[in-house]
């Protein structure tokens, strides 16, 4: 098994015509971070600990039949084009992309169960799904976090809870996140309010892929910042309770930029779509901007043709790792500009895309 | 005031964040400040600065003038200050003190609320032996930790995976827990 064998397909996060539960609230995820009771962390542990310690784990993850015949790899087996797709397909962070030996990621072959080892802590089992329904994906980790449980020693303090190497994630050591996409908010300057009110309340909002609040084609991520103090399952209602609040906002503006701006809407989405047809030169953040203008357009009935399924897959495909792997050479970013934008002309004329205005 | 960072300069950047109807406040001096990067467009600047440039300066010696040292996995405090990691999990207890405070400005309670790991407790990892009790009036408690069924499920786990350390230690741990247990009379067994 190679990770070019992943790059034909969408990823977990981005199953194709998921459906409509999925426009808005696109995918979500829950992390867990897990230490072995006595052994140092990675970062402190130096290569040859890692090693060990990797021997010890990757064994006992491996037999659990969550994984169903887990696939994984150590990341000195990987070269860099490799790490990037694993990134682009949110099955590793950047910090287990930037390690070597003694770090390594295990999946089951759908890539929505997964777990990095020596990464920022020994374990970090993920889940993650399309739509936004987080106490599913709750039940699903939290069983399969138990079975490892029992074959292997987790560090873990009655006051404190599970111990991570970053005191931010001391106590349930998780992270739920969900992934919405906000163009209507975005285009009415509405996501600086939200985003403020959100961290009221304890919960980051971070753009994809930009910094702060700056956001490649209008993904955001919300997501808890704390863990000591708040059970899993309060927070997951929570959290739940915001994205379902975020997702009616999102659809409210939406209705209010067809009733009192169908001009700005039409012209958001007739110049996206314009500049996709035409262009010659396309960096990963304009592309992204663009395509997520026009999945608003297809969202809204403003463009015909073409299915959110097949948008996803665009959207992967034009990854600067999955552009590369698929020209099957490494690329300089201005090839890569020019490749990416001809898929884009060849796929949306092959859809037989267009404005239905 | 002083700066909660350098201990040494006068504080004359305050920042106070609200979040969910706690106050947290820092009090920083200008060169600290700007060392961690304030941002005060950014709400939550707080806990990563924090991070950043440290934690007061309180306890950073033992009484011998030794800077303390984790004695797991020998990180000293000046590591974690720049690294802003910790080195394993008894490091909780070796930086206490410093960790305290971090821990009380990032979330939301002191105290952790939610799952524990339902085969294996806790952070002493050798059980303690219970004292057989001098008076009958006095009924030992069973200490909370994983039952010998548990133990005997993570031994044969380990041996599974050729983890013959573990095993060994867990194999310790059952021998120890069995005669604590022995000596406990199981609930409602006359005395
Ligand atoms: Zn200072
Ligand atoms: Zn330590």
């Amino acid at each position: 098994m190679t990770v070019d064998d992943l790059i034909r397909r969408p990823g977990a996060w981005l199953l194709t015509d998921a459906g409509p539960d999925t426009e808005i609230a696109v995918s979500a995820r829950i992390r867990l971070a897990r230490n072995l009771r006595q052994a140092a962390f990675p970062s402190w542990a130096g290569e040859e600990e890692c090693v060990r310690i990797l021997n010890r784990l990757r064994p006992a993850v491996e037999s659990l039949p969550f994984l169903d015949g887990a696939w994984g790899w150590e990341m000195s087996e990987l070269d860099p084009v490799d790490r990037e797709i694993l990134c682009e397909r949110h099955l590793i962070s950047s910090e287990l992309a930037s390690r070597n030996r003694g770090s390594a990621v295990v999946l089951r072959s759908d890539e929505s169960l997964s777990v990095m080892i020596n990464e920022e802590d020994h374990l970090r089992l993920q889940v993650m799904r399309p739509g936004a329904n987080l106490m599913g994906l709750w039940e699903e980790i939290d069983a399969f976090d138990t079975a490892l449980s029992e074959l292997v020693p987790y560090a873990f303090s009655p006051e404190l809870g599970y111990l991570t190497a970053c005191p931010s994630n001391v106590g349930t050591g998780l992270r739920a996140s969900v992934m919405v996409h906000l163009p209507a908010l975005r285009l009415m300057r509405e996501v600086e309010p939200v985003v403020k009110g959100l961290n009221k309340i304890g919960l980051a909002v971070r753009g994809i892929g930009g910094e702060g609040t700056e956001a490649m084609g209008n993904m955001f991520q919300v997501s808890n910042q704390m863990t000591l103090g708040e059970g899993e399952i309060d927070l997951i209602r929570r959290l739940e309770a915001v994205v379902q609040e975020l997702t009616t906002h999102e659809r409210n503006a939406r209705a209010r930029l067809q009733e009192k701006h169908p001009a700005r809407l039409r012209d958001f989405v007739g110049r996206a779509f314009g500049i996709l047809m035409q262009a010659h030169i396309l960096n990963s953040q304009e592309a992204l901007d663009l395509l997520s203008a026009l999945r608003l357009g297809i969202e809204m009935d403003l463009v015909r043709s073409m299915g959110g399924g097949e948008l996803n897959r665009l959207m992967q495909s034009i990854l600067p790792g999955h552009l590369q792997r698929q020209a099957r050479r490494d690329l300089p970013v201005e090839d890569r500009d020019q490749l990416r934008a001809m898929m884009v002309r060849e796929r949306l004329k092959e859809a037989g895309a267009e404005p239905a205005f | 005031m002083k700066c909660q960072a350098c201990g040494a300069n006068p504080a004359t950047v305050h920042l106070t964040q609200v979040m969910d109807g706690k106050v947290r406040e820092i009090h920083l001096c200008e060169s600290c400040a700007e060392q961690g990067g304030v941002n005060l467009q950014n709400a939550l600047s707080l806990s990563e600065l924090l991070l950043k440039i440290g934690v007061p300066e309180e306890g950073a010696a033992t009484p011998d003038g030794a800077e303390r040292s984790c004695p797991g996995c020998h990180m000293r405090r000046s590591d974690f200050k720049k690294t802003s990691r910790l080195g394993c999990a008894e490091c909780y207890t070796a930086f206490s003190a410093d960790l305290a405070p971090l821990i009380a400005s990032m979330h939301k309670g002191e105290r952790h609320v939610g799952k524990t790991p339902p085969g294996g407790l806790v952070t002493p990892v050798v059980m303690p032996v219970v004292p057989v009790p001098s008076s009958p009036a006095e009924t030992p408690s069973i200490p909370v930790g994983p039952t010998p069924e548990q133990l005997h499920k993570q031994l044969a786990a380990a041996i599974v995976v050729e983890n013959y350390e573990e095993a060994a230690l867990l194999r310790d741990q059952i021998r120890l827990l069995e005669e604590v247990l022995a000596r406990v009379p199981a609930k409602g067994t006359p005395p």
